[in-house]
């Protein structure tokens, strides 16, 4: 009797041992382990649902960060245009007809107004977005003016995009 | 008949000492085995904890910086309906759609960078005035048609967001 009872009381001690070493976990998540058996279930049924926990906040964390580069993205291309307009202004007529904003990418649509042959607005926006790290896509701009007396009138198409290339 | 209380006795001791073993020896040493089991449990609670600590310590620094200058619920729909814009309630987005002049347009556009909270998820602008007929400066009309997010975290869920 006395190999089971020493057995028993190597068990005993290293239960307490077991608890000493994880105490800190088993503070955290307000665990209080009684006997052997009963704490393995315990610690088994806290792990699911710490996991199924953890598993909500990644989801939500991922969001955030999304929704915080999508604000980030936005502001950028706010200030793009803010500067380019700001810089433009002075010389060129230019009139916006649309801007669109989703799903990551930024359009805006202006009229540019001149006596010129060309438009030349285009290359001012492309200055801009290079100083700003952004790329700008123009190809969808009408490549014919339309004319209102001795007036000609271009639509600019730019679609900007926030990967952070140098501007095309 | 010696021999057959030694048999006897033999068995009764085996029993005996079969018992023994079943009734007291092997629940501790099952015990023994369970401690190993116990230690695995453990160490995946701690590898799961850790994690979670991370997340959580992430999503508070958010909540933080969400609620940094974040704009609440009334004070977005008082905005629209000064504007006389249309909205929508889904959630913890706005759809909201009508016509502004620049200095609202631009408002709006200042209102979502300055609020931590606000990121607009879509939106389509059209200038009604497409080419003007003078070159003065008339008023120009914006229609607007986008859909405004509000950001929160689980840990401060605006009021009406739950």
């Amino acid at each position: 009797m006395s190999f089971k009872f020493s057995l028993d009381l190597y068990v005993r001690y290293k239960f307490e041992d077991l608890k000493f070493e994880y105490s800190d976990v088993l503070s955290f998540n307000k665990l209080d382990l009684v006997n052997i058996e009963d704490s393995i279930n315990l610690v088994d049924t806290k792990t699911k649902f710490l996991r199924l926990k953890l598993q909500r906040y990644m989801k939500e964390i991922k969001q955030i960060e999304n929704d915080i580069k999508d604000k980030s993205n936005f502001s950028e291309f706010l200030q793009l245009l803010d500067d380019f307009w700001v810089g433009q202004s002075r010389n060129e007529k230019l009139f916006l007809k649309e801007l669109q904003v989703g799903g990551g990418t930024y359009t805006v649509s202006y009229f540019e107004v001149t006596n010129l042959p060309v438009p030349i607005s285009q290359q001012a926006f492309l200055q801009v977005a290079k100083r700003s790290n952004l790329s700008v896509d123009f190809s969808q701009s009408e490549k014919s003016p339309r004319q209102y007396g001795k007036y000609r009138t271009f639509l600019n198409v730019a679609r900007v995009s926030t990967t952070k290339e140098a501007g095309k | 008949m010696s021999i057959r209380r030694g048999w006897a006795i033999f068995i009764v001791l085996a029993v005996t000492i079969v018992l023994v073993v079943f009734l007291d020896v092997l629940p501790t040493y099952r015990n023994l085995k369970n401690l190993s089991v116990l230690k695995n449990e453990l160490s995946a609670l701690k590898e799961v904890t850790d994690v979670y600590k991370k997340a959580l310590n992430r999503l508070r620094s958010y909540d933080k910086m969400v609620k940094s200058s974040a704009i609440d619920r009334d004070k977005l729909e008082n905005t629209f309906s000064r504007f006389g814009l249309a909205y929508k309630k889904q959630g913890d987005s706005y759809s909201f759609k009508g016509f502004v002049g620049e200095r609202e347009f631009k408002e709006i556009l200042d209102m979502i960078s300055n609020n931590t909270n606000l990121t607009l998820t879509e939106m389509k602008v059209y200038n009604m005035q497409e080419i003007p007929i003078t070159f003065g400066k008339p008023r120009i009309i914006i229609a607007v048609d986008g859909k405004i997010k509000l950001l929160s975290t689980s840990l401060g869920k605006t009021k009406e967001g739950g």
